[in-house]
């Protein structure tokens, strides 16, 4: 079953900011059973799904997702995601506690937990959390790696 | 001209000669686009020298920066080298045919996954980074020469963002590999449009503290030095860009160069399926160097580094001449030139996306038995930023503007911008047929949804 990407929203509290954020929801809910079907590679955000790219381009055209443009400070653009149909679907309680979750953390926290994931579990780096600072340099500093792998104990899906 | 002088570029030349970087003169840097602009039959080889050239340009700009005060601290020489160094070996991974080798490689991979949802594949930037520190090549007894260790040259090609400012020398707007792409591609493709005014755009390029962190995190910056731009440059900097932007419109997403890459890639895959099974490919050598890399863990080094352009041509040339079936049609293709049949959904119905997704599905339905066997799908999403193949453009990749007073600004973010519409994703998707009779059937599928 290939999940509604409204539904989503709607779980997250009605929008989600920026495109990051919502591909490390859905990749990280999935690792949690939510079954999304849409295949995930590594790019250099971390775990990407093109299939999920294409299904909020489709949501948004037959306006069942609203995308609006907004400026970070220094002018760097970033979508933010509302959902415009409403449709019931209720997640099971592990999959609503986990969106609560995530949703407290930024997005770049999210690209370092989904990552930490991916290495350690997909590509099956032993030393993880090297390759992690190794990649992704300073956006592990000041908490943010520690903050995500807090995240994933909280999700139990943290790697030993 | 480019001028080998001091140690440094005595140990480049020595790099040039080893057989690591020789295998790219086999290697076309624009793979089939050379069906198309018969001109473009550079190579990954010419590529890496110039460069190789630019980076040695962009570090003098640091010395230069320093010296005027602009930036905090001392130049670091070490590091500069580092960046040179992999300036040069930033493309030493590449693999055959270039975008439709990873392209084939991810649908093998995705095959392969048994249905996990998870597609690992090794990217050509980790075959660099392996073959830089591989102890049975000379690289790392030639990069010890001038003090600098393989792992120091590979993290640099390997990080996803930089490390520092040295680093923006291999990833970042203003990097040194897209100021050569930029004029060699247009130069040797002879396309008119994307001309850019690189002296003006070189006297202006500036260091400063640039906000890594995810755009809608805002307040929770990650800041690291790289390249800007003056704002008295802030126009080149629009042409720079859009030149990228007509690059990719006019020659990387040309539709008849997107249809070959499909052919080959059909090409790898068929020999992949066969590989994979452990079973002979018609026409193929059983120890074929691609028939070798597609086996289960058939993805060493050792086989990776035996494939270029002219083997795959040479498997191409045996299957069309003593294969059999679907590979066999698809080799005799390739060598004569014979195009794929296609259908651009965005040009059947221009500027209506609803239409477009109508049309889409409904060729999917109708082709679903047949894709990637004799039908092929083509997407691929620009920006102004270039070809979007991931969640967002690298953050190292933004143009940023250093203004009068020195804060930054987002190039596409002035109210003015010209090429701020540029900023939205712009969807090429195509659909490409082995037979006319399905093309015919397809395009009957066009006329019913206009219909309706």
């Amino acid at each position: 079953m290939t999940v509604s990407v409204p539904s989503l929203i709607s779980a997250a509290g009605g929008e989600i900011v920026g495109k990051v954020r919502l591909q490390k929801l859905v990749y990280l809910l999935d690792q949690l059973g939510l079954q999304s079907d849409f295949s995930f590679s590594y790019y250099h955000y971390g775990p990407y799904s093109d299939q999920l790219a294409e299904a909020v381009e489709e949501d948004i055209i037959f306006r069942r997702v609203n995308a609006e443009t907004r400026r970070r400070s220094d002018g760097v653009p970033f979508f933010i995601f509302t959902a415009l149909t409403h449709d019931s679907v209720g997640f099971p309680p592990k999959i609503a506690a986990a969106i609560e979750a995530i949703q407290l953390r930024t997005a770049t926290v999210l690209e370092l937990a989904a990552t930490i994931h991916w290495l350690a579990f997909v590509e099956k780096v032993d030393n993880w959390r090297q390759e992690l600072i190794r990649r992704k340099g300073v956006k592990t500093e000041q908490g943010r790696a520690e903050d995500a792998l807090q995240l994933l104990r909280e999700l139990e899906l943290a790697p030993t | 001209m480019i001028v080998f002088e001091d140690d440094l570029d005595q140990a480049v030349w020595k790099l040039l000669n080893t057989p690591e970087i020789q295998r790219l003169r086999r290697i076309k840097q624009l793979g089939v686009s050379e069906f198309i602009f018969p001109s473009a039959t550079h190579t990954r080889f010419a590529h890496s020298i110039g460069v190789f050239h630019n980076a040695r340009q962009l570090v003098r700009l640091f010395r230069r920066e320093f010296d005027r005060g602009n930036i905090d601290g001392a130049y670091d020489p070490h590091r500069a080298k580092i960046s040179v160094l992999a300036a040069l070996l930033h493309d030493v991974g590449h693999g055959p045919f270039s975008h439709a080798f990873e392209e084939a490689r991810k649908s093998i991979a995705g095959a392969r996954s048994g249905g996990s949802g998870k597609i690992n594949i090794r990217k050509h930037e980790s075959f660099s980074a392996e073959i830089i520190k591989n102890r049975e090549s000379e690289i790392p007894s030639i990069l010890s020469e001038v003090n600098v260790s393989t792992e120091e040259v590979a993290e640099l090609i390997e990080k996803d963002i930089p490390s520092d400012m040295y680093h923006a020398v291999v990833s970042s707007s203003f990097d040194a590999d897209r100021l050569d792409y930029l004029q060699r591609d247009r130069y040797m493709t002879g396309v008119g449009a994307g001309a850019i005014d690189l002296p003006w755009l070189l006297d202006n390029v500036r260091v400063a503290q640039i906000d890594f962190a995810d755009p809608g995190d805002d307040g929770s910056p990650a800041y690291n030095y790289s390249f800007c731009l003056s704002h008295k440059a802030r126009e080149a900097g629009e042409d720079f860009l859009l030149a990228r932007y007509r690059l990719f419109t006019n020659v990387y997403f040309h539709k008849a160069t997107r249809g070959f890459e499909q052919l080959v890639a059909a090409f790898f895959r068929n020999v992949a399926v066969g590989a994979e099974a452990g079973q002979p490919i018609a026409g193929l050598d059983a120890d074929d160097s691609l028939h070798r890399f597609f086996q289960n863990d058939g993805e060493s080094l050792k086989n990776y580094l035996a494939l270029d352009d002219a083997v795959v041509w040479n498997s191409i040339h045996a299957v069309a001449r003593s294969g059999a079936g679907t590979a066999q049609a698809i080799a005799r293709m390739l060598l004569a030139r014979k195009r794929l049949y296609c259908l651009d959904i965005q040009n059947c119905f221009p500027d209506d996306p609803e239409m477009q997704r109508r049309l889409k599905h409904a060729l999917d339905n109708q082709f679903k038995g047949t894709l990637n066997g004799t039908v092929f799908r083509d997407t691929a999403k620009l920006s102004i930023y270039g070809e979007i193949g991931g969640d967002d453009s690298r953050a190292q990749k933004r143009l940023m503007v250093q203004l009068a007073n020195g804060r930054l600004k987002e190039i596409t973010g002035f109210s003015n911008s010209v090429i701020a519409q540029s900023n939205t994703e712009r969807l090429f998707e195509r659909y490409y047929f082995v037979s006319e009779s399905d093309y015919k059937s397809a395009k009957e599928t066009v006329e019913k949804i206009e219909q309706h």
